[in-house]
């Protein structure tokens, strides 16, 4: 028996196994004579059956489950009650079920209307009806609830279905369920939407006062009051306009501008250039690209950088004062993410998974050099890397509190250039890191084992007065792996960055 | 008025559920299992109401009940997956259980604004593995990843959840 208390989720792990064996259950019991351990593995156990149910009445209400869940229709059909005591017992079962319906009866009467999305205020205050939420609270939405943004406020709604629509400052609109099909009713501002494929029949609309948009599932963006617009990012929609119901399909890369009498005309989009080189995808952890998966508002301000990469793990900045600036693809050139020196930064709330060993590799241009500018990672132990006021970087595992990692004393001077952009990875696997400096290796050196990482940044959350550096530059792309990519596959990687940059033939 | 002993036992059923779903699984393993005596449960305890002293708490006298249709059962069927048997141990769970009901109810309670929260794959991940019950395995068929991979993201959005519900009940105060 070990003397520390074992973990509920310890517990739980152990009792998932499918057979203990007689010593191992014989433990595990024991252990739950503690009132810690017993308490603490009650919590992981109600924790999973909790998330069951409520994740069945989600399903339920978004009209992807049925009503009864699959085990208990089982149990129904294996109940076979017998003898005068069980008839007794079902007439008392039958008295609760005579309650619980009557109570239903009263819910229905009085209970609140259902809840449609979950709001998410990043930035100002919103208002939810007569409820105020803050920036960095959420909130439910109901059926027929009204929100309203301030000037430079912005929120998302994020709906079960994994719809998120962000809806920008300035804006006033009704959230709605209608027969169960999703309606945003805009009087006023813009969203964008990404709407996951809706069911047949239960299309989601999004109305401005001229015009109803039918999607079925895409990315958009909706514009609605003195201006109205519609385009379209993915996917196809159906824009109506009310006054003469005449009807335009607007495509990926379109747009259409719907005036009050005018011909409803789609304007094709330039589409951003596309890299013919893609990166290895075999243990893609993160893959930041500023060509796609950006939120910014009208000021190019971004609110959040989507990650391309398997697991979701998108950064964010709920504040206004602290979100960098979207550099948009130009002619010949990519879009890029501009961080200011010493406010701004993304971080990546989201937990990883655990690896030992990883690649990092980052498109970078600085604009200014200080300590600790151009800073990226989870912190030493696991990942970062970062500059000095000379352009040299510290990269690597390192320790908690500084140590095992590159410096500049290892790697060559003005290895960071202002206003140049170069070519940065980092890989680490089995004790030893090394060092890419536009595709070639210039140093590879000893590091210890890296601790899980949390909390990915972009920019330092918080700089000290004394060291205000936070970022200082642009990006293009970051991505991580979760293995040191081989010779190959850096190679690959590094085509990809020259072809991006304009510098490969 | 004083309420029916429907309505009450309805509501103090509530209550208690969750709490004794929890010890009968740590007793019991099997979900089909469990789910059979959760009802011998329901009609036992809504039987012996007249009996129960109101001073005490139900849900710790309900997990009582439910230890013993447990044993009952185990005795009857055998066991499918071998659950705690230690009586000193299910002593401890029923002891403890009675008091986690009002953090149990608080913690499902947030978990309902929580799981909205999810967007894209971890909703669809939840909504598989969760509410329609598939195996990993399955679901890694279905999404085209390996089983560790469903593995680690079930875990990565289960440590969302639990982050999100530990906020929402320090908000409250809790």
């Amino acid at each position: 028996m070990a003397d520390q208390t074992p973990s509920g989720s310890e517990l739980l792990q152990q009792w998932n196994e499918e057979a203990l064996g007689a010593e191992e259950q014989a433990r595990f019991d024991a252990a739950l004579r503690d009132p810690e351990a017993a308490r603490a593995f009650l919590r992981e156990l109600h924790f999973d059956q909790a998330l069951a149910r409520v994740a069945r009445a989600a399903a339920v209400r978004q009209g992807l489950a049925p009503v009864v869940p699959p085990s208990e229709r089982i149990v129904r059909r294996r109940l076979r009650p017998n003898g005068v005591r069980r008839l007794g017992a079902a007439a008392a079962m039958a008295a609760v079920l005579v309650a619980a319906v009557a109570l239903g009866m009263v819910w229905q009467r009085y209970a609140p209307k259902p809840v449609v999305a979950n709001l998410v205020a990043a930035a100002g205050a919103a208002h939810l009806g007569a409820a105020v939420v803050a920036a960095g609270e959420s909130c439910d939405v109901r059926d027929g609830d009204r929100l309203e943004l301030p000037e430079r406020g912005w929120a998302s709604l994020c709906f079960s279905d994994g719809t998120v629509v962000n809806v920008l400052g300035r804006s006033r609109l009704v959230i709605a369920l209608d027969h169960g099909a999703k309606h945003l009713s805009i009087e006023q501002g813009e969203v964008r939407a990404d709407v996951r494929k809706q069911p047949l029949g239960l299309a989601m609309t999004i109305s401005t006062p001229r015009a109803d948009t039918t999607v079925l599932g895409t990315r958009l963006t909706v514009l609605g009051g003195a201006q109205e617009q519609v385009s379209v990012d993915e996917g196809r929609v159906q824009v109506q306009r009310r006054a003469d119901h005449a009807l335009v399909q607007v495509g990926a890369g379109e747009l259409v501008q719907i005036s009050e009498h005018a011909v409803l005309a789609v304007v094709h989009l330039r589409r951003p250039q596309e890299v013919d080189e893609t990166p290895p995808m075999a243990g893609l952890q993160l893959w930041l690209d500023a060509d796609r998966g950006i939120s910014a508002d009208h000021d190019g301000l971004v609110w959040q950088w989507r990650d391309q990469g398997p697991l979701g793990l998108d950064l964010s900045q709920a504040e206004a004062d602290r979100q960098p600036r979207l550099l948009p693809a130009a002619a010949g050139t990519h879009a890029a993410v501009s961080f200011d020196a010493h406010r701004d930064w993304l971080e990546c709330p989201m937990a990883w998974p655990e690896f030992h060993a990883y690649t990092v590799a980052i498109l970078l241009r600085p604009t200014s050099l200080g300590a600790w500018s151009q800073t990226i990672g989870c912190g030493w132990g696991s990942f970062t890397f970062h500059g000095d006021a000379q352009g040299g970087i510290f990269a690597g595992v390192g320790a908690l509190g500084g140590g095992i990692r590159f410096t500049p004393d290892q790697l060559p001077p003005g290895s960071l250039r202002l206003q140049s952009w170069r070519r940065y990875v980092i890989t680490y696997a089995d004790g030893s890191g090394s060092a890419y400096v536009d595709g070639r290796l210039i140093a590879r050196m000893d590091m210890p084992r890296p601790v899980a990482w949390r909390r990915f940044h972009i920019g330092r959350p918080h700089a000290p007065a004394d060291e205000p550096y936070s970022f200082g530059g642009d990006l293009q792309e970051v991505l991580v792996y979760d293995r040191a990519l081989d010779g190959d596959s850096i190679e690959r990687l590094d085509r990809r960055f020259r072809h991006r940059l304009g510098s490969e033939p | 008025m004083e309420p029916s002993p429907q309505f009450r036992f309805t509501q103090l059923w509530m209550q208690a559920q969750p709490v004794v779903v929890s010890v009968l699984t740590a007793q019991l393993r099997d979900r089909t299992a469990v789910e059979d005596v959760m009802q011998e449960v329901a009609l036992a305890a809504f039987q012996a109401l007249p009996g129960f002293d109101e001073r005490r708490s139900f849900t710790g006298w309900v997990v009582g009940i439910a230890q013993h249709k447990a044993v009952d059962w185990l005795r009857r069927n055998g066991p499918r997956r071998s659950g705690v048997s230690d009586q000193q141990a299910l002593a401890t769970l029923a002891l403890v259980a009675a008091e986690l009901e009002q953090e149990f109810s608080a913690r499902e309670l947030a978990l309902h604004g929580c799981i909205d929260v999810l967007t894209g794959r971890s909703r669809d991940l939840v909504r598989l593995h969760y509410a329609e019950q598939q195996p990993v395995a399955a679901m890694a068929g279905q999404l085209g990843v390996s089983v560790a991979n469903v593995k680690v993201m079930l875990h990565r959005v289960r440590e969302v959840l639990r982050t999100c519900v530990e906020r929402r009940l320090a908000a409250d105060g809790r």
